[in-house]
């Protein structure tokens, strides 16, 4: 286990194993395609449990049972969902603009999938422990605007062209409180850097409240938990693919497989979200750590305080409805906006008490 | 009183028109003026302006083969007394022909063209004289008695032969379509979308061609006719008992409902006393039927503006109405329980138990549907101050029922023209005030309440009263006289109407069915333009629309 | 502008309906019972029918056709019983027609075909009680499965469950 006081990723652990039996060259290439193989994987394993686990909470929320038949307790529905999308022909509707229309799912799926490199997992699996990490993460998330905007004008779909307009006026305008939001933790922190901004959160005040930032920041958190709803599309933000207006909006003529990666993309952007949200605010991976299996432990942690999240957003997309689009836009400019300018200032304070107290 | 009135106002008319117009008071103290074609207008415009008659509450036609006539059938309403007066048009039947009604009514469009398409009467002057339910290039006009040609088929497009077939084009030129221009380019700013025929929130197939201009609506043009069935036809074929089923699926969330217009109108026409018990559980049955199509109502708006839940809730308790519809009658949608002369059986000993334990979980569980959709701020900020729906556009359009209530205005035919026993019983008319689309959808959770109110009362008549015969004497093979008559009840959906024709046969010689969905549509492009696409949808979600009511 | 407080309380109603028992009957493994007068898939009893054509002119879509003659008894006898369901509203007319109880209506559901053709039934001749000499042998028969419901009881007039 190397020192996590020095914030070292898995990066240099595994180039090093691998550079002592071939050239440093190769075993860069060979960890960074690993790396997005991994996340590949990740993100396909975590689509197939949320998929399950949304339908099994909203089902249940709504007084149903959701799938029950396929596998044991429906586990293996979505598993069969996803086969069903991969046997099926690939159609590309005639009129469609197809370098555009091809591309959009790769780029939203691309998207979401830098995101991963930045989430630290445990204190030793962190992709890429990049200085800018929190930088990193708000420019890819916004990226996924474009893949939608795409999709939408590629399509050839009225529907789809409306749904993708409106989903790049709901990424933008939900991008700037959401940065404000997180600028509190990364104040409190003093650095941009995911795995550094965990490490501030390590200890506890009077020994029993873990000293996560959700206790100095929770108007950032609410902030940046209602951005994030609205940066993956969920509910009371779901214009963009708004069943009961748009059909399905911008992925309304894209079926079989790239509709799967749209979904895949949906999913694993709500999962990074929350694991956003667990690293800036809830103490990302720390935990009581048990004496069996202590690498083991961070993770657990990690990845139970992400569910709890994305659980919330589940919840909330089953009780809340769609925003108009101008409420929406109003929503985010006139209430979140200055809501997070005057979290700055709290956090700002904040800081200079902490400097004060602390000398 | 109402007959002094009536001379009254007979006399006025008389006065009036010299020539051209007799008047008749028929049996049920409605004054019938038969106007001569050339006048009818001028009559109308009359009746609207200097006797308060507001409303054009129906417009059909019946075809007379024998005397060579096809009668317009003009039936008007002044929704504060209420009164109604008929102003029938007899026209040469080889060359119908009449002025449009339009100007006066604006509500009588597509009921004129619907006229146009089943009996070839031409309405001069009409804007739009187009078929309303049968497909382009049908040839003759179906209600005639005379027509045979029942092969035809629509035409057959080739799917790989014709990849895009522009509808928008010629056929349905929008109003204004080169608003937008001039932006520069020449192009167009606005773009149309078909919302429809198969649209998740078109209620069915509801068709409606929408110009936008981004987000915002410019205008709109409501095509309906896609789930037509010809139902009126079709039952001319049928005896007078064999009707009932047919009712059904008109508006199949309210089947009860539908049942009771009926046979109230086939039990006028022939003159059939109904048993006590039996009325009283044909109230009980529509007010349940009416909680049930409300529930779905309510539900649809929440689950159009994106709240997938609690429609879920309400299929849980529409699922126990169902199942007290299929502890009387056997069947749970379609239901064909009431007979001409009453019901088709008594109740079974576990019904009232059931629907007491229904009656009391009810009130908790309104409360939770307001907990989860009406309380959510969202959902408010969705519907309210969102469309708004004047008196004034109100009566030019005839809307009836939770719509026009939501005006403001107090018309509720339970009580403003009691039929069956409503007038024994304690209720109120809930009311709106804005005419937004939040009046649509609260009206109902509070009609809801009113319901379960007549529901408790007619439990407790039903036990006073105690057994009793559910069906009248009626003849199994009922050969009503000669003649017409016209009941409107208030069904879920607005005021709906039962217009039955008698030769003196078996079958009904017209059977007229007056759709309150299908003229309340027509309000659609007024109310919603300006408003945004997801308004569009709150608001057609408030219209609850039925497509089996509007294309019948 | 809202507060949020019902947003909030909407969700405590989803939270506290989740852990609720929901109210689903799993439908191919679990089955509800249909009320006694359920309107499904016809059962007909042709040793009870007395060919009176009283459900053939009740049935307002002419499903039903009854063949019959004369016997040697001077009466009615079938001889002949079609029903073509692809019409059929399943309003219960014909059934409440009947005096005799020769047809009645089940709860079977599962009425759908692949083809149309299917739904034009009829009563097999060899289970048609020849006219003078009545024979006791049941023989309902139902839309889908004929075989099934042979064994029922024939004196039975409810409908089995």
């Amino acid at each position: 286990m190397p020192d996590v006081a020095q914030g070292l990723g898995a990066y240099e652990v595994v180039v090093e194993w691998l550079n002592s039996f071939m050239p440093q060259w190769l075993a860069e290439v060979l960890y960074r395609v690993g790396a997005g193989l991994l996340i590949m994987i990740l993100i396909a394993t975590l689509a197939l449990v949320l998929v399950y686990v949304l339908r099994k909470v909203i089902g249940h929320m709504q007084c149903r049972l959701g799938p029950r038949v396929t596998g044991p307790f429906g586990l293996l529905q979505t598993a069969a969902d996803a086969l069903k999308l991969m046997q099926k022909e690939d159609i590309i509707p005639s009129n469609v603009d197809r370098f555009i229309y091809i591309l959009a799912p790769y780029l939203t799926f691309f998207s979401c999938g830098m995101i991963f490199m930045v989430l630290p997992l445990s204190p030793t699996w962190i992709l890429n422990d990049l200085d800018v990490g929190v930088l990193f993460f708000i420019a890819f998330g916004s990226l996924a605007g474009f893949g939608l905007l795409m999709a939408g004008f590629g399509s050839n779909n009225k529907y789809s062209l409306v749904g993708g307009m409106r989903s790049v006026a709901q990424v933008v305008s939900y991008e700037v409180p959401m940065v404000l939001a997180l600028l509190g933790s990364v104040m409190l922190a003093g650095s941009l850097s995911t795995h550094q901004i965990v490490l501030a959160q390590e200890g506890s005040w009077l020994g029993f409240i873990p000293k996560w930032f959700i206790f100095l920041q929770p108007l950032g958190f609410v902030i940046y938990f209602l951005c994030g709803l609205a940066e993956t599309g969920q509910t009371p933000f779901d214009l963009p693919e708004g069943e009961s207006e748009l059909i399905a909006g911008y992925q309304s003529e894209y079926s079989g497989m790239r509709f799967a990666l749209f979904y895949l993309a949906e999913f694993g952007n709500a999962f990074a979200i929350a694991a956003m949200a667990t690293t800036l605010f809830l103490g990302g991976w720390h935990g009581p750590v048990f004496s069996f299996l202590p690498w083991l432990w961070p993770f657990v942690w990690f990845m139970a305080k992400a569910l709890a999240v994305t659980f919330c957003m589940m919840w909330v997309r089953s009780t809340w409805l769609r925003f108009r689009i101008d409420q929406m836009m109003d929503f985010a400019w006139k209430i979140l906006v200055p809501l997070s300018l005057l979290n700055i200032f709290i956090s700002a304070g904040e800081v200079a008490i902490i400097r004060w107290i602390g000398g | 009183m109402k007959t002094k009135d009536v001379e009254k106002k007979k006399a006025a008319l008389l006065r009036r028109f010299t020539e051209g117009v007799t008047l008749e008071l028929a049996k049920d103290g409605v004054l019938e003026a038969v106007v001569a074609p050339p006048q009818v207008v001028e009559v109308l415009q009359t009746l609207k302006e200097d006797y308060d008659f507001h409303q054009l509450h129906d417009l059909t036609a019946v075809d007379y083969i024998k005397d060579n006539q096809i009668t317009v059938v003009y039936r008007l309403m002044n929704l504060e007394k209420p009164d109604m007066m008929v102003v029938k048009a007899p026209l040469d039947r080889s060359q119908p022909e009449v002025a449009t009604a339009t100007e006066v009514y604006p509500a009588a469009n597509w009921l004129e063209r619907e006229v146009y398409d089943y009996f070839g009467v031409r309405f001069t002057g009409h804007p739009n004289l187009t078929r309303m339910m049968m497909w382009e290039g049908f040839e003759g006009h179906p209600f005639r008695k005379d027509f045979a040609a029942f092969d035809q088929s629509p035409p057959d497009y080739d799917p790989l032969e014709t990849t895009y077939v522009d509808f928008t084009e010629g056929r349905l030129q929008l109003t204004d379509i080169s608003r937008g221009n001039g932006n520069g380019n020449g192009a167009p700013r606005t773009f149309i979308i078909n919302f429809g025929p198969q649209h998740p929130s078109m209620h069915g197939v509801f068709r409606a061609v929408v110009e936008l201009d981004g987000e915002t609506i410019v205008d709109l043009r409501p095509v309906v006719g896609y789930l037509h069935r010809g139902l009126e036809k079709i039952v001319e074929k049928r005896t007078w008992a064999q009707v009932v089923p047919y009712t059904d699926r008109t508006d199949y969330l309210a089947a009860m409902n539908n049942n009771h217009v009926y046979v109230l109108a086939v039990e006028k026409l022939a003159g059939i006393e109904v048993p006590l018990r039996a009325e009283l559980i044909r109230v009980l049955m529509t007010e349940l039927n009416r909680i049930h199509s409300h529930l779905m109502a309510v539900g649809c708006i929440g689950m159009d503006c994106g709240a997938t839940t609690p429609i879920m809730y309400m299929w849980r308790e529409r699922e126990k109405i169902y199942e007290l519809f299929e502890m009387v009658c056997g069947g749970r949608l379609l239901t064909t329980y009431f007979r001409i002369g009453g019901v088709a059986r008594d109740l079974p000993d576990e019904f009232l138990p059931r629907l007491k334990k229904l009656l009391k979980e009810m009130p908790k569980n309104i409360e939770q549907y307001n907990n989860i959709l009406s309380g959510n701020e969202i959902f408010q900020m969705r519907l309210k101050k969102v469309a708004h729906l004047t008196k004034e556009m109100a009566l030019k359009y005839s809307i009836t029922g939770p719509m026009l209530r939501a005006t403001g205005m107090n018309y509720d035919v339970r009580k403003n023209d009691p039929y069956s026993l409503y007038n024994q019983f304690d209720f109120k008319v809930p009311l709106g005030k804005n005419g937004d689309a939040w009046d649509f959808y609260w009206l109902r959770i509070l009609e809801m309440w009113q319901s379960l109110k007549i529901i408790h009362q007619a439990v407790k008549y039903l036990e006073e009263t105690g057994p009793g015969p559910v069906m009248g004497k009626v003849s199994k093979a009922l050969k009503p006289a000669a003649g017409e008559a016209y009941v409107h009840i208030e069904s879920p959906k607005g005021d709906l109407g039962c217009y039955l024709v008698s030769d003196g046969g078996p079958n009904p010689y017209r059977f007229r069915w007056r759709p309150p969905l299908f003229i309340n549509l027509q309000s659609l492009p007024e109310v919603v333009r300006g408003w945004k696409i997801a308004d569009f949808i709150a608001i057609f979600a408030g219209y609850d629309a039925v497509m089996g009511e509007v294309d019948r | 502008m809202a507060h949020g407080r019902g947003a909030l309380r909407g969700l405590r109603v989803t939270m506290g309906v989740m852990l609720t028992k929901p109210i689903t009957v799993e439908y191919p493994f679990k089955t509800i019972k249909f009320a006694p007068v359920y309107r499904g898939g016809f059962c007909f009893y042709p040793e009870r029918c007395i060919a009176c054509q009283l459900c053939q002119n009740a049935c307002p879509n002419r499903v039903i056709t009854v063949e019959r003659e004369r016997g040697a008894d001077k009466k009615m006898h079938l001889t002949g019983y079609k029903m073509d369901l692809q019409y059929c509203l399943y309003c219960g007319f014909c059934v409440e027609a009947c005096n005799k109880d020769a047809l009645v209506m089940t709860d079977q559901i599962k009425l759908a075909t692949y083809e149309r053709n299917v739904l034009k039934v009829e009563v097999p001749e060899q289970l048609i009680p020849a006219p003078p000499p009545v024979t006791a042998a049941s023989a309902p028969v139902a839309p889908a499965k004929t075989a099934e419901s042979k064994s029922k009881d024939a004196g039975k007039s409810e409908v089995s469950q």
